[in-house]
């Protein structure tokens, strides 16, 4: 217990990248069951969380996911299979908005791998460059930013390393994470399905579970 | 009519205003280890085992894990229960991982206490008129972190801590919680994930009394480092035995992670920072030996220099401690047999 135990807590923060979700386990695990102090919250403007970030799905579905996620996150990483996968079999219910949440002292290159994605997209190449950064995760920083933006099929790479250097989608980037700030999140991915928030990866099994719950208590 | 506590603790205090040189402490020639003599003031069933204590003013407060209250308040002179201070859940002004303690500069009736899963800091009025009062709770400081932070405490209008971040020792954040830089540093490592280094070397951190210097105790290594209030290394103590973390790089579900040997010992457990002197409570003993719970029995007083100028022993293992450099006392938690709450006092140093 004590200290050692919290600090477990602690570490396990930097291996599943969650706060949240790692309080939840740690309480969990740790805690007597009687009261459940960390559960979904539901954020009420969350369709103002919507409005901006990168839409994947058709407009107007009756649900809408908000994924705060970091490009250097393992979590969001397989995070994107199952959404991936929802969004695919239920393309008139469900759309995706990805928005950036860098883990700036986490992941020492979460904030320009976020940036990158924004010079990518300036050219049309979002989706292709965030499925390359997943890809390279292990080589974020390590591989150049304009080999990933060539594998993402971004068409002119000066202009997108010019982009990057100038930062030139900074204010985009710190938007998101300001946003993600205003709803008090401390972790990735986190999910905010038509409002209820979730922290952590989920199956497919459970964000299908999720998104029957969203559309059961129908729009807010 | 002076009360027997008083008469004791005013000798105590004397016996300690001996100890301290005019000109400030200087090392010893040849360190001997000391026993050291107290009393238990509470233990058993009115006593929960807390994570960490401090001194604030005249009172001992002690955070907890569930199902006792976040802090508890106790007086120092008697280890009696004053206020059960906060509660647990998901609420505005609830705790849901309270884990440090930061006593108010200059102010004997107030501190903050760091909510370690929400990233918050809560500060925690204890006047007598605050007492009285239905929550004693004033306000809560955001921290923006993405790590987790270890020991996030108030230097002017920065808040600088450990924690499990990628780089440097410290993490300093602005007046509004925002994260500014990272300052000092830790062995680095070829081709080991920071993140890494950063748990293999996890501290614990004390602020002197007018934040000009930051004590920082290394838990699995025997490091115990000055700082300055901006964040840069200025001293480090001369600590008897030499030892680093022994560990291993695993990945789990994609990130790294340290995991440490069982062969890896404790170092310093916790720290107290006083105004000319810094106390360290040392282990030593190996991860497979202490179990599920660190402990040591190992007092080190240092100078600011540095050098060490007394080491003590416990007469049982403890896993926490404070230091009440005015009054010259040590309030030490023991874990077992039952956790319980002491108090010593330091004797004079013999040879300075």
């Amino acid at each position: 217990m004590i200290r050692k135990r919290l600090e477990d807590t602690a570490t396990a923060v930097v291996v599943i990248c969650a706060l949240a979700v790692t309080g939840m386990a740690a309480r969990r695990q740790f805690f007597p069951p009687a009261t459940q102090i960390n559960g979904p919250r539901f954020i009420k403007d969350w369709r103002g969380l919507s409005t901006s970030g990168h839409r994947k799905g058709e407009a107007n579905t009756p649900v809408t996911i908000v994924e705060f996620a970091d490009f250097q996150c393992p979590s969001c990483e397989r995070a994107r299979f199952s959404l991936d996968s929802v969004i695919r079999a239920r393309p008139s219910e469900v759309a995706l908005v990805y928005r950036h949440y860098p883990l700036k002292m986490t992941h020492p290159f979460s904030e320009k791998a976020a940036n990158a994605s924004e010079c990518a997209a300036d050219q049309g190449r979002f989706a292709e460059i965030s499925d390359v950064m997943f890809d390279n995760q292990a080589s974020l920083g390590k591989l150049s930013w304009t080999t990933l933006a060539a594998k993402a099929g971004v068409a002119d790479t000066t202009r997108f390393s010019s982009c990057l250097d100038r930062a030139q989608f900074a204010s985009v980037v710190e938007r998101d994470a300001a946003a993600a700030d205003s709803v008090n999140l401390i972790g990735t991915p986190t999910l905010i399905i038509n409002g209820s928030l979730i922290s952590g990866a989920l199956s497919a099994r459970d964000l299908n579970r999720e998104v029957d719950a969203a559309l059961k208590r129908g729009s807010h | 009519m002076p009360t027997r506590a008083a008469f004791v603790s005013g000798a105590a205090a004397f016996a300690f205003a001996a100890w301290m040189p005019a000109t400030g402490p200087s090392p010893s020639a040849r360190p001997v280890v000391e026993p050291l003599h107290g009393k238990t003031l509470v233990s058993g069933k009115g006593f929960a085992l807390p994570i960490e204590i401090a001194i604030v003013g005249e009172k001992i407060v002690a955070v907890n894990l569930p199902p006792a209250a976040p802090i508890q308040l106790r007086a120092a002179a008697d280890g009696r229960m004053i206020k059960e201070i906060g509660t647990w859940g998901n609420g505005e002004d609830d705790f849901v991982g309270a884990y440090h303690i930061d006593p108010v500069q200059d102010k004997s009736s107030a501190f903050w206490a760091y909510d370690l899963t929400r990233h918050r800091m809560a500060l925690i009025d204890v006047s007598d008129d605050a007492l009285r009062a239905k929550s004693q709770i004033r306000r809560w400081q955001n921290i923006r972190s993405d790590a987790a932070l270890t020991a996030p405490t108030w230097v002017g209008d920065s808040v600088l801590s450990p924690g499990f971040f990628y780089a440097g020792r410290l993490a300093v954040f602005g007046p509004d919680g925002k994260f500014a830089r990272f300052a000092g540093s830790i062995p680095v490592k070829a081709d080991e994930p920071p993140a890494v280094t950063q748990q293999a070397y996890q501290a614990v951190m004390r602020a002197n009394p007018s934040r000009t210097m930051l004590a920082i105790g290394t838990r699995n290594a025997s490091h115990l480092d000055f700082y300055s209030r901006d964040g840069q290394r200025v001293a480090a103590a001369k600590v008897p035995e030499s030892f680093e973390p022994l560990y291993r790089v695993a990945y789990h579900g994609g990130e790294p992670k340290c995991l440490m040997d069982s062969l890896s010992r404790y170092g310093y457990l916790d720290v107290a920072a006083g105004k000319d002197y810094v106390v360290g409570l040392f282990s030593g003993r190996g991860h497979a030996e202490a179990g599920r719970i660190p402990d040591g029995r190992t007092i080190h007083v240092y100078n600011w220099k540095g050098d060490l100028l007394k080491t003590f022993e416990l007469p049982a293992l403890a896993s926490a401690m404070a230091f009440d450099e005015r009054a010259g006392k040590l309030y030490v938690v023991h874990p077992r047999p039952e956790p319980s709450l002491a108090v010593y006092d330091l004797p004079v140093v013999a040879a300075r």
